[in-house]
């Protein structure tokens, strides 16, 4: 057997398994639920509001249930192998131990996968009802207006058409697709980071308390790193704590560019494909070590 | 646990093949291009978000803390889309100094997000001006005025913030044309605004006539005509004649051509029921 079909067997297994967990599906159905709640939002001045605010909600929740999916999920995975002792049968057959963890990390990558096609299935629906709802009453006053042929007539279609023609802009915004990538990536880097803290961590609430606050303060670092780079002769010992802060934490904030892509921004494939290409090259670093810790680890 | 040496029963690694030592490794070679990276992606973000905010300590007074772990979280939007709701809530009640506030607090997290700007500069100019020019507590009708073209002013410093954030869309100058037309009773100056939207791209088509309708209210009878003649001759060849409105455009050249006393060589409808003359 090939060591790629050992990994896929692994990371099937780690699918199903994480699938019967019921907190996982508990917050993949909270996720569904809050997303689609955000039809509610139908009491603002403009439609471009109202759209802007189901966006930000709904891929809000999606940020949110989708970390906790993948603190929970990933930082379960070892010690419920370990506890369970699977991870002795397991390792007792000719599986190496690069080859579970990667088939353990595929498996949950695939998991968050599903979770945020789900979400972005329901997002989508969410969005389409309330392009329908806001174009109805639209519709029917530009065929009133073009009964009536009245004398401003042109000026009010060309009007009523300009606005349908937004709200359509506005609802079916490709950029959107980027946006649930960049989240999704957030969620998939968050996931590399508890697999390696959970290679050494003692227990599971220790590695979701520890990726939790490096993902809080990898929120600041960019903060750390300004006042870092711009003060090189400032007091030593504040120094060293920000650059070990600088140079050790990642920065969350290259996940940002969500905000800018719901707020209507211009932002190009490039853009997305470098923050993408950066996860990469942190998922592929943080696996390497966990690979490492794991290798070197007494179980 | 134990990441310095392996168990008893074996030899210990040499110090360059423990664990610990590789992951310190690893890392500080990776940092310094982590650090370059990521700074260059965080300058990229800005350069998109233009003039926004960055984490600065008047935006940190401003947020309440629960405002500020969302934002540190990773959730601008979700922020400001909560202080807009404020923005609407100062609205209904009244409450303008707290509208102003949370306007240039939404403003100031997206500046991209165009309506921000829209609604912010009309509640200023708009619903806050005809408020304080309604307001019964005010001593005397020049003070209500006075209260009056301040939010007026308001509004207008929202709008020209709003285009210096957004210049490449037709909406910010629409808004501030808008703003010259309706509240500054400044026609010519309406009219210089909604020609700068009108040559936007995402301009809609109508747009265009704006500039010449408001000269004519401005008395500037000569510019307008050479605008609807221009429009006549941009849309000559146009065979959708609705969202042109050649009918609108035929209408005003005939009518300018009368009021100014065009030569009939030079008119665009030398006779009353003629066909236009084609490119004066």
């Amino acid at each position: 057997m090939r060591s790629l079909d050992r990994i896929f067997i692994i990371a099937r297994n780690t699918l199903t398994e994480a699938m019967r967990q019921r907190v996982l599906n508990i917050l993949l159905l909270f996720s569904l639920v809050a997303i689609a709640s955000a039809f509610l939002f139908d009491d603002l001045t403009l439609e471009s509001e109202e759209f802007k605010f189901i966006k930000d909600f709904s891929l809000g929740a999606m940020s949110v249930f989708g970390l906790l999916m993948a603190l929970m999920g990933t930082a379960a995975l070892l010690p419920t192998e370990l506890e369970n002792r699977t991870v002795y049968t397991i390792l007792a057959k000719p599986v190496h131990r690069a080859e579970f963890l990667l088939g353990k990390f595929l498996g949950i990558l695939v998991l968050l996968g599903v979770a945020v096609g789900l979400m972005s299935l329901v997002f989508a629906v969410v969005l389409f009802l309330k392009e329908q709802w806001v174009l109805g009453p639209m519709q029917a006053q530009l065929a009133e207006v073009r009964a009536e042929a009245g004398p401003n007539s042109v000026e009010v279609i060309q009007h009523l058409e300009a606005q349908m023609a937004e709200v359509k802009e506005v609802a079916r915004d490709p950029n959107v697709i980027q946006a649930i990538l960049l989240i999704y990536a957030k969620q998939a880097f968050t996931a590399s980071i508890a697999m390696f803290i959970s290679t050494f961590a003692s227990s599971m609430i220790f590695t979701v308390a520890t990726t939790f606050m490096i993902y809080l303060i990898g929120h600041l670092q960019s903060v750390a790193r300004d006042e870092w780079l711009s003060r090189p002769d400032g007091n030593w010992v504040t120094s060293i704590f920000l650059g070990i802060l600088v140079l050790i934490i990642p920065d969350m904030n290259t996940y940002n560019l969500v905000d800018e892509i719901l707020a209507g921004s211009d932002v190009y494939w490039s853009d997305t494909g470098q923050i993408l290409a950066l996860t990469v090259v942190r998922i592929a670093i943080f696996l390497g070590l966990s690979v490492i810790i794991f290798n070197e680890r007494e179980l | 646990m134990n990441l310095l040496s392996r168990s008893v029963t074996e030899r210990p690694l040499p110090i360059w093949r423990r664990p610990l030592i590789i992951v310190g490794l690893v890392l500080g070679i990776w940092a310094p291009f982590k650090v370059a990276w990521e700074k260059h992606i965080d300058e990229e973000i800005m350069q998109v978000r233009y003039h926004g905010a960055e984490l600065n300590r008047d935006l940190r007074d401003q947020l309440s803390q629960n405002a500020m772990i969302g934002l540190l979280g990773g959730f601008r939007g979700v922020i400001a889309d909560l202080i807009w709701l404020a923005v609407t809530d100062a609205w209904t009640e009244q409450d303008w100094y707290a509208a102003e506030k949370n306007i240039e607090l939404a403003t100031t997290l997206q500046p991209r997000f165009v309506p921000f700007w829209e609604l912010g500069g009309w509640h200023l100019a708009w619903n806050a001006s005809v408020d304080a020019r309604n307001d019964p507590l005010l001593p005397d009708q020049e003070e209500r005025k006075r209260r009056e073209q301040f939010w007026i002013q308001r509004g207008k410093k929202i709008f020209e913030r709003g285009l210096e954030a957004n210049p490449e869309t037709f909406s910010m100058y629409r808004q501030l044309a808008d703003l010259y037309d309706q509240k500054l009773d400044d026609p010519a100056g309406a009219a210089d605004y909604y020609l700068l939207a009108s040559e936007m791209p995402d301009s809609p088509l109508f747009l265009e006539r704006f500039p010449a309708y408001k000269w004519e209210q401005a008395g500037m009878d000569e510019r307008a005509y050479d605008h609807w003649k221009m429009l006549w001759n941009r849309h000559l060849d146009s065979p959708d004649e609705r969202p042109i409105a050649k009918d609108k455009i035929e209408e005003h050249i005939r009518k300018l051509e009368k009021k100014l006393n065009v030569p009939t060589e030079k008119r665009v409808f030398p006779k009353p029921s003629s066909s236009p003359s084609l490119k004066p």
